[in-house]
C-alpha cells in the first residue's frame, strides 16, 4: 500500500494514547515454545510425537487391622522415545508424609492465640503418623538388585543396560506403608474412621510406586510432589488384585474380573441387570446388606481382581460399609456403566444423585469432547473430599445426621459428583501435566461442569466458573495474584481461582462473547480429540483453539492467562450531535458549534447526561484534496439527506483494568426500545487504553449501559452506564444502613 | 481436585502481605530455553537427530627463528553432518587479532592520564606486521577458490554445494609473524630471554580453523574481539613441524617421530617414563637444556605429531625447554602426564608441575569422564594460563634465586590444575567459548577448586568458598552482567564468569542438591556432552533431568539475574502453651486474643521478656467438615504443653532465594542446625514466617552459620540481634 491511503487512515485514528504501549495484541511468538517436529504450530500432535507407555501389575493387600497396605508390582515400561535412557524416574507421592518431607521443610505457617489444637498439630508436625514408602526391594526380571536413588518423593532407577528406543524393561518394586488418616493429616485418598460402628472406609491413591512421565517437552517431570501441584502420568495397562477383608466391597480403576469369586450369585445378577438399565440405578449392595455387614466384620479374606486399558493411574475405594448401585448409559454406540459406593451416612442423598450426576456428566462431557471410551465410571462418597482418578472418584457432601440435607449440600454434592467424574476427560484422557500446570484440566473441567449443570440443574448455583463469579477474585489484592499460566506449586492463595473458576470464566467469556458457541464447542471439541490418550501442554491448547476457529485469541491468552489484570471498562464520555440542517431555523437550534470547537477538549464541557441535547455540526460538501486523482464525485446532498435528523452519538470508553475486552453496547431509546450491539475486542488493537467511537441512531437514546448482562467480567460496573449515575452520598448510605 | 480441598490446605498456611512485585523466581524457565527438539532433547541430552560437523587438518609448519614467523600449508577434510547444503564455509583468522586496522583496537575505548608507562603506548608506535598472510585457498585439484575476509573470518565459496553428509577437501597456505606477548599479551606468541637470547615460543590460533556449524547457531562466524574465546569442530589432526635442531616440541597429540626428533637417551627415558606411576622421569634434562642454549644449532629437524578427535592443536617449542613425565592410572586409560619448562621455573617446575597434572587428571575424570587422551602437558611460560587439548602454557615462575612465595606457588598450581582442567571443559565438552564463556571456565574454576581442595592440605583457593563471593556479590550492579552474558560484553569477567559460577556450583553441590545427587547429575552432563557441544540449556536441563531437584529457581537467581543472597533474622517470637494448670508464677507474659497480631510494636530483640503464652482451643466442630471421628485434644495439648514455640520471620533483602540454614542453640549449650529448601520462599520471595517447636530453651539463633550460601551481610542474621556499634565505638577502634 501506499502513503497516501495512509495519510487518510491516520485521519481516522484517535490520538492521545494515555499509557505505553504493551503490545497487548502482538502475537505470543516466543512467549509459545516453537513448533517441532513433535508439536505444531497448528496445536495437534506432531509428525514425530511419541509418548512413554507403562504396564502395571500389582498385588496389593489392605491390612484392615493395622491399616497397612502391602504390595508388590511389576512395571513394564516402553520406551517409545527416540532417546535412550539410562535411568527410570518414579514417583513415591506417599513420601510427602514422611518425616523430614520438602513440603513440611518448605511449608510457611505462623502463631495466633486462640489456635485450635488441631490446626496447630498439623501446622508444626506434632501428629503421630509415620507416613511415607517403606521400599523393600527393587528387582529386576531376573530378581537381581537394581540401584536406586530416592530424594523426596521421586526414586531413580538406574538401569544396568540402557533403554534403547523402541525397547521394554521390565522391573519389580516391593512396598508397603501406613495408610493415612485424612482426617488429621489430610490427603488426597486414605482412610476415614466411623467411630459409631468402627469400621473403616480406604479410599486408596498414589498408593504404588509410578512412572514419571518423559516426553518432549520436559524430559522427566520429576519435579517434587509438594501438595498442591497433582501428578503427570503415563497411559498404560494395569491389571490389579487386592486382597481385603471379605466382607468389602471394592469400587476401582478397570473393570471386575473375578465376579464369582467376590460376589454373591444374587449380586452377579443384580449388576448384570444393571449392565441393561438405563432409567434408574439398580442397588448390587443395599443399604441393609451393608449395615449387616458393619456390625459382623468378616475375618475372612477375599482378592479382588480389576483389569484397565489404556488408563495413566489407577485408585481404588474399599470398605464393608458401601452401599453399590449402578446403571448403565448411552453415549454415542458405547454403553458405559455409571456406578456408585456409599456409605449409609450418604443417604438418602447418595442414592438419589449419585449416578444421576455419573449419567448427565458422560453424556454432556461426551457431547463436548468424545464419546466416553471406559467401561464404567465410579463415584464413591468418602468424607471432605473431591479427588478423581480414571474411572473412579471420591466425592463429599454428607446429609445431617437425620439424614436431612440443605440446598448448599445438595449444590456442593451434585457439582462435585459431577466435577470429578468429569474428570475423566480432563486430565484421565486428555492427559496434561498437573504437576506444572493445574489449569489445563481443572480449569477446562470446571468449564464443563458449570455447562453440566448449566443444562441438567438449572435450579442449582450457576454462577460459580461464569465472569460474574470470578469478579470479586479479579478485583482483589494483585500483591498476592498470580496469573493463570504460573507454576500450580507457587500458586499460593490463588491456587483456587487460578486453577478452577478463573480460567472457566475466561471459556465462558470466551465460548459466549468472543467466540459464539459454534465456533468455540468446534474448537474445544478439536483440541479434545487431538489430544485424547496423549499429552497436551497450554500452547497446543492455545493453539488448536485458534487453529479451528480462525479467531486469533493471542490478546486473550495474554490477558487472561499471561496476567493478573482485570477488566474494567469505562464509559468515559457520551456526546450527542445532530448535522446543523441549512434550513434549521434558529428556535430548533441549541448550541451552536463553531468549527474546531468540537475538539477542545476541556473536562468541563463533558457531559453527564443527555439534558443539554444535541450539539450541532456541520457538514461540508467534500473539498476536492479528498479525492486524490479519482475523477467521480460524491453525492454531498444526498449524504446530508440521509444523515439530517439523525442522531450521531460519540462514546468515548477507557480501559482502566488493563485487560482488553470485547465492548457490549445496551442503547435504550426514548420510546423505550433496546438495542444491543457486540464490538469485538479488536477495537483496542491501535490504543489500548482508550477508544472513541460514532454511532448513528435514528431514534434519541435516553440511556447507554456497557456489558449489560455481565459477561466480561467488569470488575466495576458503576462506571458503565451514561446518563452518569450521581455518587451515592455518606447520607444516603447511612439512610440504607 | 476440589475447592473444598485447597482452602484447608491454604488458608492456614499461605503468609500474606507481600511487600515486593511478585517476580516469578520460582516459575519454571519455560520459553526462556530454547524448545526441546529432535537435535537437543528436553531432558538435557544430544536429541536422536544430533549432529555435529567434523573437520580433520594435514598441515605442515616450519617455524622461523630467526625472524619470528610461521609460514604453513594445511589440507582440511572438512565433513558435512549437517542435514543442510552448504554453498560456502567460514573459517577463523585469529591472527588478524593483530592486524593493522583489526576491530578490537578500532572499538577499544582508552583514555588519557597525567602518567603512562611506555608500555603502554608502545603497541601505538610498534612496527610490528601481524595478521595472517592467506597466501592460497585450492581445492583437491589445486584450483583457487574464491575466498572473503571480514576481520577475523573468512568465506570461501565452493562451485558446487557441499551436500548433507559429503566431505570437501581443500588446502591453504599462509604465513604470519609471531608476536611478542611481552607487548601484546595475546593468548599465543614468544617470549624472549635476554640473558641467553633464546626464544621460548607458545604457538595456537596459529592455522586457519574451521568454524563450528550447528543446529542452534548455524555457522559461529562471530568476529574474535579478544575476550570470547574460541568455537571449533572435532577432527583428527597429522601435524608435520620444522623447528631448529636443538628444539625440544610439546604439543598436542602424540610424537610419531621419536626417533629421529629424540636422542637415544630422550627415548628411553621416554619409554620409561610410561611406566613411572609414582614419580616423573626427567626425559630432558636441566644440564642438556643449559647446553643446547648455548650451542644455538642452526640444522632444522621435523617433529609429526598425530592427534584423534581434538578440537584444536597447539604446539611450545624452544631450545630452553626441560622434560619430565610420568604416567596416570584411570579406570580406562593410562595418560602420560607432562611437563616442560625453562631451567627459570625450577625447582618449583620439576617438583609441582607434573605433580598437578596428575591431580587434576585424576580429579577430573571422577567428577566427569576418563581423561581419554595419551598426553596432558603443562609447558611454562611467563604470565599466562592458557588452554588447548592435551597441552597447556602457565606461568608461575621463582625469583632468581630459585625462592617462591607460598602464595606465588599456589597460584602457580592453581594455573596448572586450572588450564589442564580445560582438557575436559571445553576441550572434550566442547561449548562455544565465543558466546558462553562460564560453560568452560566457571565449571572449569568449579571441578579446580575441588581438585584444590581434594588434593593440597589448607589450599588458598582464589574461588569457590562462598563467603568469598560475597563481596563481588554485593559490589556496583551498574557493572555487573548476568552469567548469562555473551562473553564480550562482560566487565567483570573473572569474578563473574569464573568464580561467581565456580561458587554457585559449590553452593549447589554443598547446600542446595547434596553431593550425591550433584555428582551424579554432573558426570551425567558430562557424559552426555562428552566429544558434544553443549549449550546452557543442556546443562540446565540434565542437571535436573539428573537428580529430581527443580533447580529453575536457582539458574534464574545465579546465572539470569544480578541479585545477590542477603537474608535478615528480621524477628523472633517465643511462646508457650498456657496450660489449664499453670501457676501464676509461671506465666511470663499473658496475651489477649488478637495481640499477637499487632506486631510491630511487639518485636523483641532478646529472649529477655520470656514467652508470650497463648491458649490452645480444642478443635472447633467446623475444623472436621464431614468426618465422624475426633482429634484427640487433650493429646495434643500434653505432647505441646511445656514446649517452646519459636516463630521465625525472615525478610530476603537481596534477592536472590536461597536454602535457610538455622542453627539453634540451646540454653545449655548444645547445638541443632536445621535445613530449610529454598521452596519455602516459593509463595512469598520476599519475607516468610515459619514455626518451630523445641524441648529446650533457645539462648540464640544464627541463619547460615557456616557461611555457605554467599550471604553478603550476616551481621543480621543473629538473634538476639547484636546491638548497633555507635558512633563513639567506631571512633574509639581508629
Amino acid at each position: 500500500m501506499k502513503t497516501i491511503l495512509y495519510l487518510f487512515c491516520a485521519l481516522a485514528f484517535s490520538s492521545a494514547l494515555g499509557q505505553d504501549w504493551k503490545g497487548k495484541f502482538e502475537q505470543l511468538g516466543e512467549t509459545l515454545p516453537t513448533p517441532n517436529s513433535y508439536r505444531t504450530s497448528s496445536g495437534a500432535p506432531g509428525v514425530a510425537y511419541w509418548q512413554q507407555r507403562a504396564d502395571y501389575v500389582i498385588n496389593a493387600e489392605v491390612n484392615d487391622q493395622t491399616q497397612e497396605l502391602t504390595a508388590s508390582e511389576t512395571i513394564t515400561y516402553f520406551n517409545n522415545s527416540p532417546e535412550t535412557l539410562k535411568f527410570l524416574w518414579l514417583q513415591l507421592d506417599q513420601n510427602l508424609y514422611a518425616k523430614g518431607s520438602l513440603t513440611a521443610k518448605s511449608s510457611n505457617n505462623s502463631i495466633r492465640d486462640s489456635v485450635a489444637a488441631k490446626s496447630l498439630a498439623t501446622q508444626i508436625g506434632a501428629v503421630d503418623y509415620e507416613g511415607g514408602y517403606k521400599i523393600k526391594s527393587v528387582k529386576d526380571v531376573l530378581g537381581k538388585d537394581l540401584s536406586y536413588t530416592i530424594n523426596y518423593t521421586m526414586m531413580r532407577i538406574d538401569l544396568p543396560v540402557p533403554l534403547k528406543t523402541g525397547e521394554k524393561v521390565s522391573f519389580s518394586i516391593g512396598w508397603s506403608f501406613q495408610i493415612n488418616d485424612r482426617m488429621l493429616v489430610g490427603g488426597r485418598g486414605g482412610m476415614e474412621f466411623f467411630p459409631e460402628d468402627g469400621n473403616y472406609s480406604y479410599t486408596l491413591a498414589q498408593w504404588f510406586p509410578r512412572m514419571c512421565v518423559f516426553d518432549d517437552y520436559e524430559g522427566w517431570q520429576n519435579k517434587q510432589f509438594l501438595g498442591a501441584g497433582e501428578f503427570a502420568l503415563v497411559f498404560g495397562n494395569y491389571r490389579v488384585r487386592i486382597t481385603v477383608p471379605s466382607d468389602h466391597v471394592i469400587g476401582a480403576t478397570g473393570w471386575l474380573q473375578n465376579p464369582k469369586e467376590v460376589l454373591s450369585a444374587e449380586q452377579i445378577s443384580r449388576f448384570e441387570k444393571a449392565r441393561k438399565t438405563f432409567d434408574a440405578p439398580v442397588f448390587i449392595v443395599t443399604e441393609d446388606e451393608a449395615k449387616s455387614k458393619e456390625k459382623e466384620k468378616s475375618t475372612k479374606k477375599s482378592t479382588w481382581e480389576f483389569y484397565a486399558e489404556n488408563v495413566r493411574d489407577f485408585a481404588f475405594a474399599t470398605s464393608r460399609k458401601f452401599i453399590w448401585d449402578a446403571m448403565a448409559v448411552k453415549v454415542g454406540d458405547k454403553t458405559p456403566l455409571a456406578q456408585s459406593m456409599y456409605p449409609k451416612e450418604g443417604n438418602p442423598l447418595w442414592s438419589k444423585e449419585s449416578t444421576k450426576a455419573i449419567k448427565n456428566t458422560l453424556e454432556i462431557y461426551s457431547s463436548r469432547t468424545l464419546d466416553y471410551p471406559y467401561p464404567t465410571a465410579f463415584s464413591i462418597h468418602s468424607a471432605n473430599q473431591g479427588m478423581e482418578y480414571p474411572m473412579i472418584c471420591f466425592n463429599y457432601g454428607r446429609p445431617k445426621k437425620d439424614g436431612t440435607y440443605d440446598d448448599r449440600t445438595l449444590d456442593g454434592m451434585v457439582s462435585v459428583v459431577v466435577h470429578e467424574v468429569g474428570h475423566n476427560f480432563f486430565p484421565m484422557i486428555v492427559n496434561n501435566d498437573e504437576r506444572q500446570c493445574t489449569w489445563l484440566d481443572e480449569g477446562l473441567n470446571t468449564f464443563l461442569e458449570k455447562e453440566t449443570k448449566r443444562e441438567r440443574y438449572p435450579t442449582l448455583d450457576l454462577v460459580h466458573g461464569t465472569p460474574k463469579g470470578i469478579v470479586p477474585f479479579m478485583k482483589g489484592d494483585k500483591s498476592i495474584m498470580r496469573p493463570i499460566m504460573a507454576t500450580a506449586d507457587n500458586q499460593g492463595r490463588s491456587h483456587g481461582p487460578n486453577g478452577y473458576t478463573k480460567p472457566s470464566a475466561a471459556l465462558t467469556l470466551l465460548r459466549e462473547t468472543v467466540m459464539g458457541p459454534e465456533l468455540f464447542d468446534k474448537a474445544f471439541k478439536e483440541y479434545a480429540q487431538r489430544w485424547a490418550f496423549k499429552h497436551p501442554k497450554p500452547a497446543d491448547f492455545f493453539r488448536t483453539m485458534e487453529d479451528a476457529s480462525a479467531v486469533d485469541l493471542d490478546w486473550f491468552w495474554k490477558g487472561w492467562f499471561y496476567s493478573t489484570d482485570n477488566v474494567d471498562v469505562t464509559l468515559d464520555e457520551v456526546k450527542w450531535y445532530k448535522v446543523k440542517t441549512t434550513q434549521a431555523d434558529p428556535e430548533n437550534k441549541t448550541v451552536k458549534v463553531q468549527s474546531g470547537d468540537l475538539n477542545a477538549k476541556s473536562s468541563g464541557d463533558k457531559a453527564t447526561d443527555f439534558t443539554k441535547g444535541p450539539k450541532e455540526f456541520t457538514l461540508l460538501n467534500t473539498p476536492d484534496n479528498y479525492y486524490g486523482e479519482f475523477k467521480n464525485r460524491i453525492d454531498d446532498n444526498g449524504v446530508r439527506q440521509k444523515l439530517e435528523n439523525q442522531n450521531l452519538y460519540e462514546v468515548t470508553l477507557k480501559n482502566t483494568g488493563g485487560l482488553v475486552s470485547p465492548v457490549i453496547i445496551e442503547w435504550t431509546f426514548k420510546d423505550g426500545s433496546k438495542e444491543i450491539e457486540r464490538i469485538p475486542a479488536e477495537i483496542w488493537r491501535t490504543n489500548e487504553s482508550e477508544v472513541k467511537k460514532i454511532f448513528v441512531k435514528e431514534k434519541e437514546v435516553v440511556n447507554i449501559v456497557i456489558d449489560p448482562n455481565f459477561e466480561t467480567a467488569d470488575v466495576n460496573t458503576t462506571d458503565n452506564v451514561f446518563p452518569k449515575k450521581p455518587l451515592e452520598s455518606k447520607f444516603d448510605q447511612l439512610k440504607k444502613n | 481436585m476440589k475447592k473444598l480441598i485447597i482452602i484447608l490446605l491454604f488458608s492456614a498456611t499461605a503468609t500474606l502481605a507481600q511487600t515486593q512485585q511478585w517476580q516469578g523466581k520460582f516459575e519454571q524457565l519455560d520459553t526462556k530455553l530454547p524448545t526441546p527438539n529432535e537435535y537437543r532433547s528436553a531432558s538435557g541430552a544430544p536429541g536422536p537427530k544430533y549432529w555435529q560437523q567434523k573437520a580433520d587438518y594435514v598441515i605442515t609448519a616450519e617455524l622461523n627463528d630467526t625472524n619470528q614467523s610461521i609460514t604453513g600449508s594445511e589440507t582440511i577434510t572438512y565433513t558435512n553432518n549437517s542435514p543442510d547444503n552448504l554453498k560456502y564455509v567460514w573459517l577463523q583468522l585469529d591472527q588478524n587479532i593483530l592486524a593493522k586496522g583489526n576491530m578490537t583496537r578500532k572499538t577499544l575505548t582508552s583514555s588519557m592520564a597525567d602518567t603512562l608507562a611506555t608500555k603502554q603506548l608502545a603497541q601505538r608506535v610498534s612496527d610490528f606486521v601481524g595478521g595472517d598472510n592467506i597466501k592460497s585457498v585450492k581445492d583437491a585439484t589445486g584450483k583457487a577458490l574464491p575466498f572473503t575476509i571480514n576481520y577475523t573470518m573468512m568465506r570461501v565459496d565452493f562451485p558446487q554445494p557441499i551436500k548433507s553428509g559429503a566431505k570437501i577437501v581443500f588446502s591453504i597456505d599462509w604465513s604470519y609473524n609471531i608476536g611478542d606477548r611481552m607487548l601484546d599479551g595475546e593468548r599465543s606468541g614468544y617470549e624472549y630471554f635476554p640473558e641467553d637470547k633464546n626464544y621460548l615460543y607458545t604457538i595456537a590460533q596459529w592455522f586457519p580453523r574451521m568454524c563450528v556449524y550447528d543446529d542452534v547457531v548455524g555457522w559461529q562466524n562471530k568476529q574474535f574481539l579478544g575476550q570470547g574465546e574460541f568455537a571449533l569442530a572435532f577432527g583428527d589432526y597429522k601435524v608435520k613441524l620444522t623447528v631448529p635442531a636443538d628444539h625440544i616440541v610439546a604439543a598436542t597429540g602424540w610424537l610419531q617421530n621419536p626417533a629421529t626428533v629424540l636422542t637415544k637417551d630422550q627415548w628411553a627415558r621416554l619409554e620409561q617414563a610410561k611406566t613411572s606411576f609414582e614419580k616423573p622421569v626427567i626425559i630432558a634434562t636441566q644440564a642438556e637444556a643449559i647446553e643446547r642454549e648455548k650451542t644455538k644449532s642452526s640444522l632444522k629437524k621435523t617433529w609429526e605429531f598425530n592427534a584423534t578427535n581434538v578440537r584444536d592443536f597447539a604446539f611450545a617449542t624452544s631450545r630452553k625447554l626441560i622434560w619430565d613425565a610420568q604416567a596416570v592410572k584411570l579406570a580406562t586409560n593410562t595418560p602420560l602426564a607432562m611437563s616442560f619448562y625453562p631451567k627459570e621455573g625450577n625447582p618449583q617446575w620439576e617438583q609441582e608441575s607434573t605433580k598437578a597434572v596428575k591431580n587434576t587428571i585424576e580429579t577430573y575424570s571422577k567428577y566427569t569422564i576418563d581423561y581419554p587422551y595419551p598426553v596432558a602437558i603443562s609447558v611454562n611460560t611467563a604470565s599466562i594460563g592458557m588452554e588447548y587439548p592435551m597441552i597447556c602454557f602457565n606461568g608461575g615462575r621463582p625469583n632468581a634465586k630459585g625462592e617462591m612465595s607460598d602464595r606465588k606457588k599456589s597460584g602457580m598450581i592453581s594455573v596448572i590444575i586450572h588450564e589442564v582442567g580445560h582438557n575436559f571443559f571445553p576441550m572434550i565438552i566442547n561449548n562455544d567459548e565465543r558466546q558462553w564463556t562460564w560453560m568452560d571456565e566457571g565449571i572449569n574454576s568449579f571441578v579446580q577448586f575441588r581438585t584444590e581442595q581434594e588434593r593440597y592440605k589448607d589450599f588458598p583457593s582464589w574461588y569457590g568458598f562462598p563467603k568469598d563471593i560475597a563481596g563481588f556479590m554485593k559490589s556496583d550492579k551498574s557493572i555487573q552482567r548476568p552469567v548469562m552474558t555473551n562473553s564480550e560484553q562482560i566487565i567483570e569477567f573473572g569474578a563473574e564468569q569464573y568464580a561467581k559460577v565456580a561458587t554457585a556450583m559449590s553452593i549447589l553441590r554443598e547446600t542446595v542438591m547434596g553431593p550425591e545427587l550433584f555428582d551424579k547429575a554432573f558426570k551425567e552432563y558430562a557424559q552426555r556432552w562428552a566429544f558434544k557441544h553443549p549449550k546452557p540449556a543442556d546443562f540446565y536441563r540434565t542437571m535436573e533431568d539428573a537428580s529430581a531437584v527443580d533447580l529453575d529457581w536457582y539458574w534464574k537467581g545465579w546465572f539470569y539475574s544480578v541479585d545477590h543472597v542477603d537474608l535478615e533474622l528480621d524477628q523472633v517470637k517465643w511462646f508457650k502453651i498456657k496450660s489449664e494448670q499453670s501457676t501464676l508464677e509461671n506465666k511470663g507474659v499473658k496475651v489477649q486474643a488478637g495481640d499477637l497480631a499487632t506486631s510491630a510494636t511487639n518485636k523483641p530483640s532478646d529472649f529477655s521478656k520470656g514467652p508470650q503464652e497463648i491458649t490452645m482451643i480444642d478443635t472447633p466442630e467446623r475444623f472436621y467438615g464431614e468426618f465422624k471421628n475426633k482429634v484427640d485434644d487433650k493429646g495434643i495439648r500434653a505432647k505441646l504443653e511445656g514446649k517452646n514455640i519459636y516463630e521465625l520471620t525472615l525478610k530476603n533483602k537481596g534477592g536472590l532465594v536461597m536454602p535457610v540454614i538455622v542453627e539453634w542453640t540451646f540454653k545449655d549449650g548444645s547445638k541443632e542446625v536445621e535445613r530449610l529448601p529454598a521452596e519455602i520462599w516459593r509463595m512469598n520471595e520476599s519475607q516468610i514466617t515459619k514455626t518451630f517447636v523445641k524441648d529446650k530453651e533457645v539462648a540464640s539463633v544464627i541463619i547460615d552459620p557456616n557461611q555457605e550460601t554467599a550471604d553478603t551481610e550476616i551481621s543480621d542474621n543473629v538473634f538476639p540481634k547484636k546491638p548497633a556499634e555507635s558512633k563513639f565505638d567506631q571512633l574509639k577502634k581508629n
